[in-house]
């Protein structure tokens, strides 16, 4: 899911940071920034004036203003045409220079917001390369219950009525945390990050059967709550197998395969749910397991490798 | 209880992926299936257990099969050393 933001909204949420100001009647507040698809798709959102590859926000500092001087009139005037013709979101002017007369007439005349900021260009740059690929980064909701686990982001998946969310008060009994219950957002923030974060409305929520609708910040402190956490885990709670239909490597390894979400591949562990199974400990094994592995301490395949090697060495009978 | 003396014949033995597939075939079966080799008596559900005979090539293994479908078990069982564990070597 792309979103879009509008010149009013970007305005609102950055003005304080890189102390915006915009003068003059707010024009053009209702233009939309967004990542297009295809032939629209922009290599960046924002940067220095740049007339080949037109920006959505263009920034201009005193060395744009300084080229704009020394164009003879006449060129200046297409040049200046040539800034408004992609219908930019927004031109910033930096360290507070104040914007030339034709320019400001034509982004009047145009209805393109011209908006002024006291910082430096490179800062308001980076800053808003940075709050744009955050706002408008690809987003989607997982059905499951998203904790922290020993520091780690857990999604815990699985039927309706599997038990997730007594695991999860559980597993806060226990002292780990919940980001989420039922329907996390994640928004992949980097090529290789997934952050899950809570809905508005559903913060600090966690329903179970039977009980209703808990409290968790009320019940158990506000340190069993957690605002956001990286996806690095995602366990399922599967139906038993009978024996003889499990693939008997799994016993060995686990039932591990790995989840695309966007296309950051999570590994996803199977934990089959019986009567008399104390899943809180199973999850908690599970994680530390997790965390070895990804130090390169892998007990399974260890072990595999000893027992080949003593087979080798064993003289044949 | 019925049982049955083979030799190993695959050429990596009874490693990992192996005794996986005979603990699924033993899974399949109600019988209780019990490995002996080198003097040691492992269940043949467990695969921790038949791992630890580390059995290589060419050891004689004692198959043994009790109760339930205890002539189907070793059956299967016997079926799975002789092709292999459908390796290619």
């Amino acid at each position: 899911m792309n979103r879009f933001l509008t010149t009013q909204e970007l305005y609102d949420e950055v003005r304080g940071r890189l102390e915006l100001n915009w003068p003059g009647a707010p024009e053009g507040a209702e233009r939309k920034i967004e990542i297009g698809e295809g032939r629209q798709r922009r290599p960046s959102l924002v940067g220095y004036l740049n007339l080949i590859h037109p920006n959505r926000i263009q920034i201009l500092g005193a060395e744009e203003i300084a080229f704009l001087d020394s164009l003879p009139a006449a060129t200046r005037r297409t040049t200046v045409q040539r800034i408004f013709q992609p219908q930019p979101a927004a031109l910033v002017l930096v360290r507070g220079i104040e914007p030339p007369e034709d320019l400001a007439a034509r982004a009047k005349r145009s209805h393109v917001a011209i908006w002024r900021s006291s910082k430096r260009g490179h800062d308001l740059l980076t800053y808003l390369q940075y709050h744009l690929a955050r706002a408008l980064a690809p987003r989607t909701t997982l059905h499951g219950v998203f904790l922290e686990v020993y520091s780690i982001g857990v999604l815990i998946t699985g039927e309706a009525g599997a038990g997730k969310s007594e695991l999860a008060l559980e597993l806060l009994t226990r002292g780990h945390r919940l980001i989420a219950d039922d329907a996390p957002e994640f928004t992949q923030i980097a090529p290789d990050v997934i952050d899950g974060t809570c809905p508005d409305m559903l913060q600090d929520c966690l329903e179970v059967r039977g009980l209703g609708v808990l409290n968790v910040r009320e019940m158990f402190g506000d340190t069993a709550v957690k605002r956001n956490k990286y996806l690095r885990l995602i366990i399922h709670l599967g139906p038993t197998v009978a024996d003889g239909e499990q693939d008997g490597l799994k016993r060995l390894y686990g039932d591990v395969a790995s989840h695309k979400v966007f296309d950051v591949d999570v590994p996803r562990l199977v934990i089959p749910v019986a009567p008399g199974r104390n899943l809180a400990v199973l999850v908690e094994a599970a994680v530390r397991n997790h965390l070895l592995k990804s130090k390169g301490i892998d007990a399974a395949q260890t072990f595999v490798d000893r027992q080949a090697h003593t087979m080798k060495r064993q003289r044949t009978w | 209880m019925v049982e049955r003396e083979i030799t190993v014949c695959n050429r990596l033995g009874l490693h990992a992926r192996a005794a996986a597939k005979l603990v699924q075939e033993c899974g399949r079966h109600q019988a209780r299936v019990t490995l002996l080799a080198r003097g040691r008596e492992v269940n043949a559900q467990s695969i921790l257990g038949v791992m630890m005979l580390a059995a290589g090539k060419g050891t004689p293994v004692i198959v043994r099969c009790d109760g339930g479908d205890e002539e189907a078990a070793l059956a299967g069982v016997v079926a799975l050393f002789e092709r292999r564990f459908d390796e290619p070597d």
